[in-house]
Parts: structure tokens; sequence; C-alpha cells
């Protein structure tokens, strides 16, 4: 989810009618949005990342005039030519090779709508362009820019130019390695022998995308009536869409939309377009998904209050090879949806089916338990691991849960063994991690020594997974379970263990031998290692009081650790 | 009073104490005289008060004893006379001024102490402390000169007879007390309790009856006395057995107990299982591969990101069977009527290893399973799982870096997106849960995509419960699966926290949940 405040006035007078906070909570929660807070005028929207056309106060109240009926179908966009080219040298197809550009004039801007328009260049860098890296914004005052305007490829220390909020002058490289924007995005250009650059007809650099613009013609202020947009990257339709988002938002600012010529070295292309995108859905199939019997008629109306247009036509065979469950009013009726040019989020028939069932409403459907017969199973391991886990319970212990992110130290070092092959986990966000646990007792111990001020005795136990490294396995480890018995008190001893440890394997039937081990987490000649037709299969025994003292527990403690697999 | 009642009901510790309660009225002599240990008399002296056999009087005082630290001091001495002698021998050379450093060393005092000192010695203008140097001044010089002499008050306080009555202290004492109480460990206060008690009067009426009945009073029943008979007199009749108080303490026990997160595991594959659905599951770590491309997470998507993702440092192998299919619907959607993400599908990032952030990874594991076993899995099939998953987040109080997530999906002609709402509700039903909404969400793997909120009484407010939706034709085409599936996860832990009353997840997993809790947590009913 991606939140922002709107101003509640503002929305209201954008949306055009006097809405109450109920009804745009009501409005906001059909849609799929959240309106996390509302203070005074001030409101917390949260919205699905699908959907950066409605990432800001234009965009939000364009859809919503939609779904209130206000406005619906597909919005207009009248684009007036000019006569601007931007001419795309070859030299960018190994940086950054596309560009989508567009100028917009009639502008008012005042404080807010500049906050906003950066506010929104912002978010979008973050969402939809990735962090700028499949394409990144640029925003320009045409006033400063004579035309034409050229992108293009250059060793960046020859390049030179004022970066906005810099004091003087910097080459690329210094902008890299000493600009605050620079900095955070000089990762983009890795490894790139040229930067690219925009240019206007008398050389002035624009800007160095996707890092900075330049203080001299890169500023938008309040004097500014006319812009240049550029949105260049990696992807050019990635690029155009986000471009059109823009556009989209400054026509609803006032602005007039003017296309530029995009002279790449093999083909001109005029931007930007907001031709829509088509697709044909057949009524049959969004009733079959969503379990409704809607007309086509009524299709049409909810597709148009989200802001799509809707032409129906006959269809002379039906929409899939499945033949419906129930009777349909416009059983071969076929929609032709025209998608705004400002929508990324449509990759498929399903995705306007969607849309059909946020316009009708979730919570108007009647929810149906439709009857799908199959047998029901635990799994074997399930059943076995209930009965042990009774049985052990039945012996006195408390079951615990421990985590399985643990560290080397946990695992091997506080339990004085040396390091044995187990999966390691890479950069992580809590430092003590390090691993995956190779045994429970450690995590056992662990809940010991947080419990140590409780009373005793205290017998625990677990029945869990680890993880053991396995080369033969696609991701090189499987999952293994455990069963680790721990019990700490004045006179835990070997017995004690034994004894639980001869009764599990009595009940289950199983034949072992035991021999005296060298464990170092145990008293040497109180441990003991187990064996099931000469595979080890487990190890008990008194913990070596150096654990103990490592753990910072004063009270002696037996453990036990078993495979589960012999048990099954 | 029922006197006779009391009399029998009297346990054995209070008729040795009774005979005594005439002439001993605190704890001390009746020790001496009953010849009982100190707890015994008190647990007698508590029932008995209860009884409203004896009356007790408490008195509270104030006690003054040496601490930890003032038990060092006294044999050791004053770490601030240390630091003052120090400077005075070692330092005569330089000036007098010395290092703190050169002073901890020379002392051989802790970093600590010579903190203490340092600020005790300033307010006392025993020492002038510049440029990081202490020199000892006159009044420092006089004040190691009293010690010496072991004329010092504090000196004086430390030879008392230990412990010091609060209420008895002389002027130059009090001095000394308030000066230790502001510094660490050296001085511990205590409250006392002083109890005397008397007999009441019907103390006094039990105490003579009860030498009056009989004392062949049977107090336990052994295998003995049931073989020889000897729970019988001479005439066949029954003896008398001690009377009980049967509403006097017995001592707590506790007993082995399943973990209440394993318990609500329990209840929800039961639900499952009795609507059907098949138990499922998967391996924790995971190619990138089955928890994201394989459900047609596109390879950019933020969620793949280290900060959310879990990537462990080796590369895993891929399916055969599906790569080439799963390409093509994120290149170009394939034959699912998809347009695609239009990039170049990258298989050495679907290789990495990660911990699976979500059963999702087992469900798709579980549907590309069934594809290579067509007929003895043709639909309808019903699956769930109950899993651990994996967040790279930091741990605090709230966050814990694994959870558990339960999945379920249904394969199935004609399914719809009411039926899913249906089955969210069924389940939620049996696990206590009525009042229930859903809302339209986002995933990259399904569409519609919903969300389903439950109202919670006690908070007074709706919140999120279960993620689900109808997998995307784009997911399901690799695996040749043409019915729709839906499906859903939800996160286990914030469920059993409602269920227990806890508000901290770590409440519940982990090795920092209380034994306490784990040994008496009160049963859940549905």
């Amino acid at each position: 989810m991606v939140t922002f405040d709107v101003n509640f006035r503002e929305l209201r007078s954008a949306i055009g009618k006097d809405i109450t906070e109920q009804e745009l909570d009501g409005v906001l929660f059909d849609m799929g949005m959240e309106l996390e807070e509302v203070k005074g005028d001030d409101v917390k929207i949260s919205i699905t990342p699908d959907r950066p056309d409605m990432l800001s106060l234009h965009g939000l109240a364009r859809a919503l005039r939609a779904y209130m009926s206000i406005k619906p179908g597909i919005p207009k966009y009248n684009i007036v030519p000019s006569d601007v080219q931007i001419i795309i040298d070859k030299s960018v197809a190994n940086v950054r090779p596309y560009t989508a550009s567009a100028i917009i004039d009639n502008l008012k801007f005042t404080d807010d709508k500049i906050k906003e328009i950066i506010w929104v260049q912002e978010k979008l860098h973050q969402t939809f362009a990735r962090g700028r890296k499949k394409s990144s914004i640029g925003i320009y005052p045409m006033e400063k820019i004579k035309p034409h305007i050229y992108y293009f490829a250059e060793d960046p220390k020859k390049v030179k130019f004022h970066p906005l909020g810099a004091e003087k002058e910097m080459n690329g490289i210094e902008i890299l390695r000493n600009h605050p924007t620079g900095k955070e995005f000089a990762h983009l250009l890795d490894g790139c022998k040229k930067f690219p650059f925009f240019k206007d007809a008398t050389g002035n650099i624009l800007s160095m995308p996707p890092i900075i613009n330049s203080e001299m013609t890169g500023r938008v202020t309040e004097q500014t009536t006319s812009v240049f947009i550029e949105c260049s990257g990696w992807d050019f339709n990635a690029s155009k869409q986000l471009l059109n988002i823009l556009v989209a938002v400054f026509q609803d600012m006032g602005g007039t939309i003017k296309s530029v010529e995009l002279h790449y070295p093999d083909k001109v292309i005029v931007s930007p377009n907001f031709t829509p995108m088509y697709r044909t859905v057949y009524v049959k199939d969004i009733n079959k998904i969503i379990g409704t019997s809607l007309s086509a008629d009524e299709c049409k109306k909810l597709l148009e209050r989200m802001m799509y247009d809707v032409v129906i036509k006959e269809a002379g065979f039906g929409g899939s090879d499945e033949s419906g469950t129930g009777k349909f009013p416009d059983k071969d009726a076929v929609l032709e949806v025209s998608i705004p040019a400002f929508r990324t989020d449509i990759w498929h028939d399903i995705d306007i089916i969607d849309d059909v069932a946020r316009a009708y409403g979730f919570n108007k459907m009647e929810p149906t338990l439709t009857l799908v017969s199959t047998t029901g199973a635990l799994l074997k391991e399930t059943k076995q691991e209930e009965i042990i886990k009774n049985i052990i319970v039945g012996l006195g212990y408390n079951q615990a849960f421990t985590l399985s992110l643990t560290s080397t130290d946990d695992q091997f070092g506080k339990m004085n063994l040396p390091e044995l092959p187990h999966i390691r986990l890479g950069t992580t966000a809590e430092k003590s991690l390090n691993m995956i646990r190779l045994w429970l007792t450690p995590e056992l111990i662990k809940f010991l020594a947080n419990n140590r001020n409780k009373p005793y005795p205290q017998r625990v136990f677990e029945v869990a997974d680890i993880i053991s490294p396995n080369s033969e396995k696609d991701v090189l480890s499987e999952n293994k379970k455990k069963i680790s018995v721990v019990s700490a008190h004045p006179t835990a001893n070997f017995t004690e263990i034994k004894q639980i440890f001869e009764y599990l394997m009595n009940i289950n039937g199983i034949e072992f031998t035991l021999q005296e081990s060298s464990h170092g987490s145990f008293v040497s000649g109180r441990c003991a290692e187990v064996l099931v037709d000469g595979k080890k299969v487990g190890i008990f025994g008194e913990l070596h009081p150096k654990i103990l003292e490592n753990w910072g527990i004063e009270m002696p403690i037996v453990a036990l650790e078993l495979d589960f697999d012999m048990f099954m | 009073m029922e006197l006779e009642r009391v009399t029998d009901e009297l346990h054995p510790l209070e008729r040795k104490v009774l005979p005594h309660l005439a002439n001993a009225h605190e704890i001390n002599s009746l020790v001496r005289a009953s010849g009982l240990q100190e707890i015994e008399a008190r647990r007698a002296l508590q029932w008995l008060e209860a009884k409203g056999l004896i009356a007790v009087e408490k008195t509270t005082r104030t006690i003054i004893n040496l601490d930890e630290n003032g038990l060092k001091y006294k044999t050791h001495g004053f770490p601030e006379i240390k630091f003052l002698s120090a400077i005075k021998n070692t330092s005569k050379e330089k000036n007098n001024a010395m290092s703190l450093d050169e002073i901890q060393k020379s002392a051989n005092l802790e970093k600590e102490e010579v903190a203490v000192s340092l600020g005790l010695l300033k307010s006392k203008s025993a020492i002038v402390f510049e440029g990081g140097k202490a020199s000892i001044t006159e009044q420092g010089k006089l004040l190691l000169e009293k010690d010496v002499k072991k004329e010092s008050l504090e000196q004086k306080f430390m030879n008392s007879n230990f412990p010091v009555d609060a209420n008895t202290l002389t002027p130059e004492q009090k001095y000394s007390v308030d000066a230790f109480l502001k510094r660490k460990k050296i001085i511990v206060q205590e409250k006392i309790t002083d109890m005397t008690f008397k007999l009441t009067e019907d103390g006094v009426l039990v105490l003579k009856n009860m030498s009056t009945s009989s004392v062949d009073m049977i107090e336990s029943l052994t295998p003995e006395m049931i073989r020889s008979g000897a729970w019988k007199n001479e005439n066949g009749e029954e003896k008398k057995f001690r009377r009980y108080s049967i509403n006097a303490s017995a001592p707590k026990i506790t007993g082995g107990r399943r973990h209440p997160l394993d318990l609500v595991f329990d209840r929800m594959r039961e639900i499952w299982i009795e609507m059907g659905f098949k138990e499922m599951q998967g391996p924790w770590v995971e190619t990138a591969f089955w928890c994201m491309d394989s459900m047609w997470i596109p390879q950019d998507h933020p969620a793949r990101e280290m900060q959310d993702t879990f990537y462990l440092p080796y590369q895993g192998s891929l399916p055969g069977a599906f790569i080439r299919k799963v390409a093509r619907v994120h290149e170009n959607g394939g034959k699912s009527g998809s347009i695609g993400y239009g990039y170049k599908w990258d298989p050495e990032l679907a290789k990495k290893l990660v911990l699976r952030t979500h059963t999702t990874a087992t469900t798709f594991r579980k549907l590309a399973e069934m594809s290579e076993n067509p007929d003895e899995n043709a639909p309808p099939q019903k699956y769930f799982c109950i899993g651990r998953i994996f967040r790279n987040e930091a741990l605090d109080a709230t966050h814990l870096p694994e959870f558990h997530q339960v999945e379920g999906f249904i394969m199935g002609k004609g399914l719809t997106l009411r039926d899913l709402m249906g089955y969210i509700k069924e389940f939620y039903k049996r696990m206590g849960i009525t009042k229930i909404k859903f809302r339209p969400t986002y995933n990259p793997y399904t569409e519609p995509s919903m969300e389903a909120l439950g109202y919670n009484e006690q908070l007074g407010r709706w919140i999120e419960l279960i993620n689900s939706g109808m997998f995307r034709p784009e997911s399901l085409e690799p695996y040749g699966i043409k019915v729709p599936v839906i499906a859903w996860g939800l996160g286990v832990e914030r469920l059993a926290m409602m269920i227990y009353g806890k508000d901290n997840i770590r409440e519940i997993l982990g090795s920092s949940s209380d034994i306490e809790w784990l040994k008496n947590y009160k049963i859940a009913k549905e």
C-alpha cells in the first residue's frame, strides 16, 4: 500500500461534489483503498500500488468522479501538435535508450500545485518506476528552453552544468560523487562509459537523467506557465505510461497538452499518445468469474464508473469453451472496452472483470458456499507428530515454539561445538541472525535462559523442523523434523532423560543401541549417541556446566534430541 | 463458633502451637517454646488468625544494613579516599595533578567509582579538576587526615552495630545515612514487620476443649491402618478423623501442555479437514522461482527486494519442465490471453535461494506436481497448508522475522468470487468470527484479489484477517490449469493472539515467551 496526504477541501473541489467523510470512506473502501486518518481537512489515504494513476489529488479525484457517476467513462484528452522535435541520438542506445516527452501550456502554478507535482514525481519514481530504474521523470520550464531538444550520451567528464541544489557547475562524475541526489542514484549508471543528457538548441544542458536537472533550465516556479516533460529509461512502454499519468494530472490542473515529435534514429513517434487500448470482453466471462447474472448494459454502466468506454456488440459464438452454469440474458454479448492510456494494470480480460466487480461492490454480493466434493486428509507426518507430542505432554512437559532463524554462536559456539555444515543467511535486517537452525536443543536452552527467573522444574519440548544441507535437492537443503526434550531442575540427571528416551523408543517398537559420545555439549561419560540400524539418529545426556555458564543458567539440564523420521 | 467442629479441624501444627500461646506472644519465643521451625509456627499462626482464635497485631519499622559496596568499603576503604591518596602519594613531582586514567590505575578503582568520587570530591572542595586533571586541596588533605585517624562521620557510621533502627539514629548517623542513600549500594533500608499475638476468647475455649477432647485422631489413612484395622477402636467403632478445613489453600500444580499456537494450528487443520481439504507441505528454503516467478510475480516487483526477502548466498536449480512456460507468460503472456510484462525473463534471478515469503510457494509446487499427473489430479481439488514463512525484518517488540501462514486453494469448474467469499466466511464462522466484510485489493498473482476484515469486539474496530483471490490466468497457464482456482492465505499468530488475549507476537512465538504462561494459560472456548 502507498499512503498519501490530501486536503479534503481541495479533494472535494477537484471531485466537484461536497461529499462527507463517511461517503469518502465508503467509496474508497469499495474501490479497494483505505481512508487511514482524518484530522480536520488533512486526510490520509492509502491505495494499492497497481494504480499509480490515482496517486495524486487530481488522479484520485478523476477516478472518484467516475466511480460516483459524476463523470463516468473514459476521460477526454485534447492534444495540440507543437513543432518541437526531440532528437534522440544513437549514442543513448547503451545507457537509457528511450524517452517519451510532452509539452504542457497554459499552466497556472501555485505553491501547492508545484508541491503536488514534485510529490507525484517522487512517488512515481519510488513505485511504478522502481526507484528510477525503469524510467525517470524530468520536468522543465519551457520558457527557459530553446527547441529543438537533444537526447544524447557523452563522456561524463566532458559535460559540465550547474545541477539543482548545488552551488556551482560540476561534471557528470563529480555529480555522482558529491551531489546528494547523485550519490543516491549513482548505482543506476554503474558501468556506463557515457552518461545520458538532454540539451537544447543553444547547447544548454537541461539534465542528466535519471539523476538531476540543471539549475538554469530545470527548476519549475510559480512564474512557469509552460513545461517540457520527459520520461526516459530502459523501457519505452513504461516511459510512455509514466508520461501519460503525469500529462493527465497536468490537464486536470488546467493545462493544455501539446505533442512533440520523437526522432529516433530509425523512426518518428508523436508523443504523448493517448489512444486508448482496446479489449474485447465477453459478458458471459464476467458473470462466470464474479458469480453474477449481469446484463451487457449493466456491465457497460459499471465499467463506465471505472473510467472505461464500452460498446456492446453481438458475438457469433461464446467467449470461452466452458459452458456457463447459469442462463444469462446477454449470453452472447461482447463488450468492446476502451482503456484509458494512463492505466498500467491491464494485462488481461480478468483485470477488466475485476473492475466490474469493484464497481458492483464486493459487499453487495451474497457469499455462496458451492459444495466442491473432495475428501480431506492430514499428512501422515502430521498425524504421527500429534501422537508423539501428546505422549511427551503426558510426561509433564510443556511444548515450546522457538524460532528457526538463529546464529552460529547460539547453535555451535555457546554449545561448545565446532561449526557444522549449515544453511547461511545472506544480508539480514537483524544483525544477530546468520543461519537457519541445524538442531532444536540450543533454541530450547535459549528459552530456558530467558525464563531463568521463573519457578523450576522447567520441562519443555519441541517437535519441529530444522534445515539440513543436501546438495541433491533443487534448494540445496531439506526440512527435517526433530524432537527435542529438555528438563531443568536441581536433580535433573542422566537417568531421567534416559527414561524418556527409552519410553519413546519402546512404545514405538524401535530397536536401538547406545554408544558413548564425546559430544561437546554434554558431560563426557554422561552422553549417549543413539544408533538405529547402524545410523546415528539422536543424542541425549547431561549438559556440560560450561554450556550452562555460556547461557547464564544456574540449574542442571538434561537434554534429548532425536530424528523424527524413525517414528514414521 | 462451633466449638467441636473447630477443635476437630485443628491441624497438628495448630495443636502444637496452641498450648504455648498463653505465654508466648511473639515469634521467637513461640519457636523456642514449641520446638517448631519458624515457617511451621508462622503457618499455624496464619491459620489460627483466620479462624479468629488469636488476635495479631503488626507494627512496621525500618532498619538499615550495609549493602554490597558498604561491606566492601568497610574493609577496603572508600573509593574517594583512595582517589585522594592516589593524588597525594604519587603525584608530588607532577604538581599534584593527575589524569583520571592515572588515578584509576594507581588507586585500583572501577571506572564508575572514579566518576562517583570525582563528583563527590568536587562537591566537598577536596579537589580541583582542571583540564582533565585533578589536584588535591587543603580541604582534601584535611579529609585524608581525618580518615587516617578513623574520625570521619562515615567511618564512624560504618562501625555501628548493624542492623541499625532507622528511628533511633543520632544526628551524626542521620547525616551519613542521607549521604550514603545517594550513592550506589552502600546501605540498604528494609521494612521489618513485627508481629505480636494473643489468644482470643474463642482461642481460650478451643485450647481448653482441645486438652479434654480425644487426641487419638486419625491424621493420614495409611495402607497399614487399613490392613490392620487400626482405624477402629477396640469396640469396632470408627475412630475420629481429623476434620480438614476444605477451604484451606492447596499448593498449586501445573501439568504438561500443548502450546497455544499449536492448538490453533490443530483447530484450523480440523476445520479444513471437516470441509474436505487435503494437507500439503513444502520446504522453507525455496528458489525465487517457486516463491515468485512460478506465480507470475514480476521480476522487478518491490516485494522481491532485499528489505523484504531473505536472500541466501546460494543458487538453486530450476524445474526443467516449467522454465520455458513460465518465461513465456512473463515475457508475452504465452497462451494465457495476457500481454505479459514485456521484459526478458532472467532465469538467473529465479535460481536465487530465498526463505519462502509465503506458503503460496508450496501451493505452486503442488499445482506443478499435479499437472505432471493430470489424470490422478483432475479437478476438483482442495488443499491446505500450515507453514512457517519469513520476512527480512529486524526483531523488536512487535515484529519477528518468521511466523506462520495458513494457505488454502480450491481448483474446480465454475468457482466464482462469491464462492471465495463463502469459503472464507465459513472458515471464520468455525473459528468463531462471524462479522466479516470484503474489500478488493491487489496481488500480482490473483485477480480479482480480496481482503476480508473481521470485526473485533474487544478493540471495537475492523481488522484485516486474510488475503485472497482467484489465481490469474497467467499464473495458471504454465501448469495447464483451465478451471478457476480460488485461494487464500492468513497469518496464524495474529488470530492466536486474538484468541488468547495477547498483544505481542513474541509472547506467542519464539524463545522469549513465558514458561509460566505456557503452564497456566486459560483454555480457549469456541
